[in-house]
């Protein structure tokens, strides 16, 4: 072996390269198979096991070679910036967006992936718990903004009901609308939304007070009738006032 | 006696979510101190975080860490240590130790390899933990590592760690059931190792069990009891070295509580007698 400058990090990185990829590249010499095979094991089972409790769903998609190629895929090919566990399923997500080229996957996966991951993060979210009672007010007349606890996820497939036996192979017709929040329990809720309730939150979430919002929608729609329209809105945005997805914002 | 001070006393127990809330819920559990790797509770809301900062204002907190990766051959990340730094700051954190250890090339791996022994990386890994004590204004502990292989060996492992600590002028964190390990799979005596090193840099110490892949080939993976040879090896380490706060870890197949407590005790047992035959000696 030379004994150029840093040799020892040039044996580093063809150790670390055969754990990722032993298949394809070899292990530093002189060293017992028996030895390597357990660096080989334990790194991969770390890995598989954090993956596994992160996507459950995902994995039962899988059959158990399939899912082992895709954690051995997903260690060849992506190189984690994260230090921190928690954080490793968000580096699967990035690497099914960027790196991953199979076209057995289905076609609903990394929405699922994303989907699973949305549980984790909001579990572990440093914001905290706030409500905003209202006053003897119309809660239409208010402006607000969205608990960063509260997450409207929008996906083309209705990943929350995919299961081993429910695996959609095209996109809805209509956007599935999510509404995810961590109430003031630390208990994490999933609320399906029909996409006029969606674009109400998102419209008040982007500074539009109540009455304006609803305005918005019914003009959108065409509505014929403006106060059944506002009338939904009402409750709605009472609702998630006291669910504490809506904070009013009192300048 | 040493007049050595250390950062927490006694015997403590590495702390997992499994069983948080049952050692919440108690009050007397013969703990001195606590142990965590901050990759698994830093920048936490929620349920998990507000658990830890109770645990962290009732008990004497240690950080273990998991990846800093100090020995890579890929830069330090300097971020994360500012991140660190903050938490511990946020929860009073004792006393941080690492693996003596590398855990990425150009990516993290998040497992430990081996360090090539050599001078070059001496030298290398030295400058790296003067420059993150210099960060984190604070000494850094580093823990002597299992390993399966020696890649690259142009030296032996005690001579390499004690080429580090000293210049590095760090810390030592002594994992006891690693030294009775690499004895076994690499063919050296356990208490000579432990004797050979440096008494006043040895921050505390770590106990665990570990898995029989074969009689000369021993697997770490602190998911089993720990075994007789290494308690003989503990008591040993006291009476040459003196007591030193000694921490239970337990990372897979957790036991009940109950059970963690026991081993937590038989580490008091150890340091009393110790201290016993000290003062009868003495």
């Amino acid at each position: 072996m030379s004994h150029m400058a840093d040799s020892f990090k040039a044996t580093q990185y063809r150790f670390a390269a055969h754990i990722r990829n032993p298949d394809a590249e070899p292990a530093p010499e002189q060293i017992e198979d028996r030895r390597m095979a357990i660096y080989r094991d334990l790194f991969f089972n770390n890995i598989n096991g954090t993956l596994k409790n992160a996507f459950p769903v995902i994995r039962s998609l899988f059959t158990e070679d399939t899912w082992q190629a895709l954690v051995r895929d997903f260690m060849i090919k992506h190189h984690c910036k994260t230090p921190l566990f928690v954080e490793i399923a968000r580096e699967f997500m990035a690497y099914l967006e960027s790196e991953r080229l199979s076209d057995d996957d289905p076609p609903f996966l990394k929405e699922l992936a994303h989907y699973e991951w949305v549980e984790l993060a909001l579990s572990i979210h440093e914001a905290e718990f706030e409500r905003t009672p209202l006053a003897d007010e119309d809660c239409l007349t208010l402006l607000y903004q969205q608990s960063p606890l509260a997450w409207l996820l929008v996906y083309q497939y209705p990943v929350h009901q995919i299961s081993i036996d429910n695996q959609p192979t095209t996109p809805s017709d209509t956007p599935v609308c999510l509404l995810v929040l961590r109430n003031e329990s630390d208990e994490i809720k999933f609320i399906e939304l029909n996409p006029v309730s969606a674009r109400l939150l998102e419209l008040l979430s982007q500074g539009l007070s109540g009455k304006e919002a609803a305005e918005d929608i019914i003009n959108a729609m065409q509505h014929a009738q403006p106060e059944v329209v506002k009338h939904g809105a009402r409750q709605l945005i009472e609702d998630w006032i006291e669910r504490g997805i809506l904070l009013i914002s009192r300048q | 006696m040493s007049s050595k001070t250390f950062p927490v006393n006694g015997a403590g127990l590495g702390l997992r979510r499994s069983f948080i809330d049952e050692l919440a819920a108690m009050d007397n559990t013969g703990i001195d101190f606590l142990e965590v790797a901050p990759e698994n509770w830093m920048e936490m809301g929620g349920a998990f975080g507000r658990k830890f900062t109770a645990m962290a204002e009732r008990y004497p907190m240690l950080c273990h860490g998991l990846s800093l990766s100090i020995g890579s051959p890929a830069p330090l990340d300097e971020p994360f240590l500012q991140r660190l730094k903050k938490f511990f700051d946020k929860h009073n954190i004792r006393c941080y130790s690492e693996h003596l250890s590398y855990c990425s090339d150009d990516g993290h791996l998040y497992d430990l390899m081996p360090i090539p022994f050599t001078e070059e990386a001496v030298h290398y890994v030295a400058d790296r933990i003067k420059r993150v004590q210099s960060i984190l204004e604070r000494r850094l502990v580093i823990e002597n590592v299992s390993y399966y292989a020696a890649p690259g060996q142009e030296m032996d492992e005690l001579s390499f760690i004690r080429a580090i600590v000293e210049e590095a002028d760090c810390d030592l964190l002594l994992d006891v059931n690693n030294v009775f390990v690499n004895s076994v799979n690499h063919r050296y005596d356990p208490l000579d190792y432990i004797k050979a090193l440096p008494r006043g840099r040895i921050a505390y110490l770590h106990i665990a069990g570990h898995y029989n892949e074969a009689e000369d080939l021993i697997v770490d993976t602190h998911g089993a009891d720990v075994i007789d040879p290494v308690w003989d090896l503990l008591a040993q380490t006291y009476q040459h070295h003196g007591v030193i706060p000694t921490l239970l870890e337990r990372d897979f197949n957790i036991p009940s509580l109950p059970q963690l407590l026991e081993e937590v005790g038989t580490i008091h047992r150890y340091q009393q007698q110790s201290q016993l035959q000290h003062v009868s000696h003495g």
